[in-house]
């Protein structure tokens, strides 16, 4: 590739960019979506069509996910293409960490498309998306797609959260070593913070349903069924 | 506690020829260091089968790592064969490697100029020379000169560039490396070397530049004079930033 040095340098910190603003942002919101499965299939797919309902969905999903997303992760490719990983070696807990960046950016690299087909797209493949609630709750009943989505959670959390470090060293705001190590212990909370509140959200599809300290809705279902159609609160949304 | 030092050292006796082990072993004497051992089996070039066998070839000159001429992989890990002690090595075989970043010459010797290639890249020095008298340098604040000092010590041994999972002298065009990126930041740090500050923060944009660093920071934890290189590619960090960015809204 024949790049300018400008650039290159332009690429390279667009790459550090995207993966805050907006892939990081988008996936925020698409926790906070997911918790609302907590409050059983209406408040859930009353958020789902609320996000269906936005303006200008379709120039958001393609300019504020897919291709920040899709660039974020190309230049993400050659990044761990370059690396030469010696963790044997060396097994310090930041050169740990650098691998598991890349792990798990390659982990997502998988996952991502596969979530994104199965459900976004699931029509496609004779799925229906009418009732997201319904379609995410029958697929996280196969133990193995399940594992599989608290892999993906774990692996987009830390991806997220270890990348925020990376991202505020980049953009020279951890000047100090011990600036980068305070922060560094910031960036793994929000990591597990991400993390557990990610799989609490998938919890809230199976028969058990997840942790709920907040009650989201009096009207929802409770205790062994949350997941079991509540009426809505404001009568639209419900589950169709 | 060791009776005797067995060494496994790679050996290769020419670049692209086949890289083979040797075992050596020593009678223990208390603090020897690793150079003190390849100085033994030089002495006396018999591995620890008995066979009769080429000596080991080697770097070394300061023997009390200032020089930075004896880098190699001990147990995996680069370091300085002078200043490291059998002693402090967990008990059982020391293995010995070339560091493996950089082409190689002979068993232990490998060629570094891909680290000198990079203190080129990042102007790596400081004019003081011209046709006509210069004059003093300016003064300098107390706290820069020790954060300086930090940076000085430097010798180019090209242990951080061995740790960095991101550097290799086989494709350096990749990346620059850390140990350039801390003499840069030094000679950014110096009043004179500050009027080259344009020409110094534009190297380090390019390809293989600064971007290039995964924040692994094997450097700062190798590197046998504590340098804080990671201190140092974070300001440094700052400092392209802010040019990037000043170009990008300021013209």
């Amino acid at each position: 590739m024949a790049l300018t040095d400008q650039q290159y340098f332009t690429l390279r910190r667009l790459q550090s960019l995207t993966g805050v603003l907006p892939v990081g942002v988008f996936l925020l919101e698409h926790w906070l979506t997911n918790a609302f499965a907590l409050g059983g299939a209406a408040a859930y797919n009353e958020k789902v069509d609320f996000l269906r309902s936005l303006p200008y969905l379709f120039l958001l999903e393609i300019f504020g996910i897919f291709v920040p997303i899709a660039f974020h992760a190309a230049l993400g490719c050659w990044i761990v293409w370059e690396a030469k990983f010696n963790n044997r070696a060396l097994p310090l807990r930041q050169n740990a960490l650098f691998t598991l960046q890349r792990v798990t950016g390659v982990l997502l690299l998988f996952f991502i498309p596969y979530h994104v087909l199965t459900t976004r797209f699931a029509e496609w493949f004779g799925g229906s998306t009418h009732d997201l609630f319904a379609l995410m709750q029958d697929k996280l009943q196969n133990p193995l797609t399940f594992a599989l989505y608290v892999a993906g959670v774990l692996a987009a959390s830390f991806h997220f959260g270890n990348g925020l470090w990376g991202f505020a060293i980049h953009w020279g705001l951890l000047t100090s070593k011990a600036a980068q190590r305070r922060w560094s212990l910031a960036a793994l909370l929000i990591a597990l913070a991400f993390g557990l509140t990610g799989i609490n959200s998938l919890l809230a599809f199976g028969p058990l349903g997840g942790l709920s300290p907040l009650r989201l809705q009096p009207a929802a279902a409770t205790g062994g069924a949350p997941h079991a159609a509540a009426p809505a609160p404001s009568g639209q949304g419900a589950t169709r | 506690m060791r009776r005797e030092i067995v060494l496994k050292i790679q050996r290769q006796e020419r670049p692209g020829a086949p890289a083979a082990w040797q075992e050596f072993r020593l009678p223990y004497r208390p603090r020897l260091n690793l150079i003190a051992c390849l100085q033994e089996i030089a002495r006396r070039p018999v591995d620890a089968a008995g066979r009769a066998v080429t000596p080991i070839a080697y770097e070394s000159a300061c023997l009390e790592e200032v020089c930075g001429s004896c880098s190699m992989r001990v147990n995996g890990v680069p370091m300085q064969a002078c200043s490291t002690l059998v002693d402090n090595l967990p008990d059982g075989t020391i293995t010995l490697e070339p560091l493996s970043k950089f082409p190689l010459v002979r068993d232990l010797i490998v060629d570094r100029t891909p680290m000198f290639e990079g203190l080129k890249r990042v102007r790596g020095w400081i004019p003081i020379e011209g046709t006509y008298d210069l004059g003093p340098a300016p003064r300098r604040a107390p706290a820069e000169q020790g954060e300086a000092y930090d940076y000085s010590r430097c010798m180019t041994c090209g242990c951080c560039m061995e740790a960095c999972p991101n550097f290799s002298g086989h494709a350096p065009e990749r990346f620059v490396g850390p140990a350039p990126l801390g003499q840069a930041y030094y000679f950014l740090l110096n009043p004179t070397g500050r009027m080259e500050e344009g020409e110094r923060l534009e190297a380090l944009m390019g390809r293989g530049g600064i971007t290039a660093c995964g924040n692994a920071q094997n450097c700062a934890a190798v590197c046998p004079k504590e340098i804080p290189l990671t201190d140092a590619i974070a300001r440094l960090n700052r400092q392209v930033n802010r040019r990037w960015l000043a170009r990008l809204f300021g013209g």
